[in-house]
């Protein structure tokens, strides 16, 4: 068994989040290039063709696309077949410290009582890392995310209430988180986590953000036919694109389920922006990087 | 759309002239605010002290940009609006006691700050969130910046701008307010939604 370095894992996660920041994933292009060509309203059209021409400039210039570069996560998945040498989280730590004086990334990480700005976007416990095992895989996949604070904010957690169908409450609560979401920055991307605890819920709905590529049903067909409608519904608020009105409001809306208390139905939607940005890449155990999303080397 | 352009000392005919829906391209000085630094400014004049000159009659806008230190100055890489909505006490007192004509921003900002406009004569623009790539070419050098101790996200940046833009007109000095009316047909919208779903 051949061994992973720590370097190599700093390396990856340097280079995953200056990705990140300047490359809007081709998948969320094509669904925005989509909604352009869709979009009635001559507001509307105007908003998009801003931000497809902004997604340009920042992948032409090395430009961060927006300035809000978010808290850094990582989803880390560890395959058991290879062997890490080193802390993967300190590695991860110094990958963000060179993004941060490098790409650059805002200094957005504070103390939260005394505001004192390190100005790494290092510290307190962040970056934050979700590890994954999956124990017949021969290389260590990460996933960088960055997530702007007003998408953040509206997130939505709740458990479901009663006295309404449960399936009912669920939309109905889909539907009003959303049309509250107008400063996200639509269209948005939508995570919906119905069940599991209140806590993790709000982790999986952020999570399902994620789901690659964007706008694909869940493989549960009842699930992929509640996405289809839920998204129709979503589109029909008019919140539109920058929530200045319109027809497009969200691109996309990705639905989850997690077992639940029997007596604590739990629901949370995520949010992000139009600006949805994430890169990943596999280390296989022999020190090659495969880059997945967006595809490519540095 | 009305496209128009403007070049900053902008004067209150002009900003009077500005109506919802117009596009604003804007050249001239900017200078950006966010919490901290509104927190500083009014504590310092709470106490008796002064602000900056180059604060008053500024146009504001509601942005923590990504710098970069390069030797002897900066380059502004990534500038994009901040949520408004949490400054509207601020603005309000901006507007009327240091005389701001222009607040960029985004999201909307709530009825006490809509009340000062139409007062004084003031007019709320807003950029398209995340496009700060596109937004930060137009930024043409930072002239100064003031408060760098708050961090560089919440320090007051003093920038130089050409054909800042688009910037959407969301209220303006007569009372229009396109959130607001954007807003009341979401909430139509989605109480029909509770019937359909």
């Amino acid at each position: 068994m051949v061994m992973v370095e720590g370097d190599l894992i700093a390396d990856v996660a340097f280079k995953l989040l200056s990705k990140a920041a300047v490359e809007l994933p081709g998948d969320v292009m094509r669904l925005l290039k989509e909604a352009y060509t869709r979009e009635s309203t001559v507001r509307g059209k105007v908003m998009l063709g801003t931000m497809i021409d902004a997604a340009e400039v920042a992948r032409k210039e090395g430009r961060p696309l927006c300035q809000d570069t978010g808290i850094p996560m990582f989803f880390v998945t560890i395959g058991g077949k290879v062997k890490v040498k080193g802390d993967i989280r300190d590695a991860l730590a110094r990958g963000t410290e060179k993004a941060t004086r490098e790409v650059p990334l805002r200094e957005n990480v504070v103390h939260p009582l005394t505001s004192r700005n390190p100005g790494t976007n290092v510290g307190w416990g962040v970056p934050y890392v979700w590890y994954d095992y999956k124990y017949d895989a021969d290389y260590l996949e990460v996933v960088a995310a960055l997530r702007g604070g007003g998408s953040a904010f509206a997130t939505f957690l709740t458990v479901i209430p009663s006295g309404v169908p449960r399936l009912k409450a669920v939309k109905r609560a889909v539907i009003d988180a959303a049309a509250r979401a107008s400063y996200a920055c639509p269209p948005l991307i939508v995570g919906v986590c119905i069940g599991g605890y209140p806590e993790t819920a709000a982790g999986e709905a952020a999570r399902a953000l994620l789901r690659v590529p964007v706008g694909s049903s869940n493989p549960d067909p009842e699930l992929a036919s509640l996405e289809e409608e839920l998204l129709a519904s979503v589109n029909r608020l008019g919140v539109g694109p920058a929530g200045l009105g319109g027809d497009t409001t969200a691109l996309a809306l990705h639905v989850e389920v997690r077992g639940s208390h029997t007596a604590l139905p739990s629901l949370a939607v995520a949010f992000s922006c139009w600006a949805l940005r994430r890169a990943s890449a596999r280390i296989y155990a022999d020190g090659s990087v495969e880059w997945l999303h967006p595809p490519g080397g540095e | 759309m009305v496209e128009v352009k403007l070049r900053t000392p902008v004067s209150e005919g002009e900003v009077r002239r500005l109506k919802v829906g117009d596009i604003v391209y804007l050249d001239g000085v900017v200078v950006t605010w966010r919490d901290r630094a509104y927190e500083r400014a009014f504590e310092l004049l709470e106490r008796g002290e002064s602000i900056p000159q180059v604060f008053m009659g500024a146009v504001h806008w509601h942005c923590g940009p990504i710098v970069k230190r390069v030797h002897g100055g900066w380059i502004v890489v990534s500038a994009g609006s901040t949520t408004s909505s949490r400054f509207t006490f601020q603005e309000s007192r901006a507007i009327r006691e240091w005389g701001v004509r222009l607040v960029i921003g985004k999201g909307g900002m709530g009825g006490e700050a809509a009340d000062a406009m139409r007062e004084c004569g003031a007019a709320y623009l807003e950029t398209v969130g995340g496009a700060a790539s596109l937004y930060a070419k137009r930024v043409r050098g930072v002239e100064s910046v003031y408060w760098l101790d708050l961090g560089v996200p919440e320090a007051v940046w003093v920038l130089r701008v050409e054909a800042l833009g688009p910037l959407l007109v969301t209220m303006d000095s007569s009372g229009g307010n396109l959130r607001r009316d954007v807003m009341s047909a979401v909430e139509k919208n989605r109480l029909r939604e509770h019937e359909i779903l």
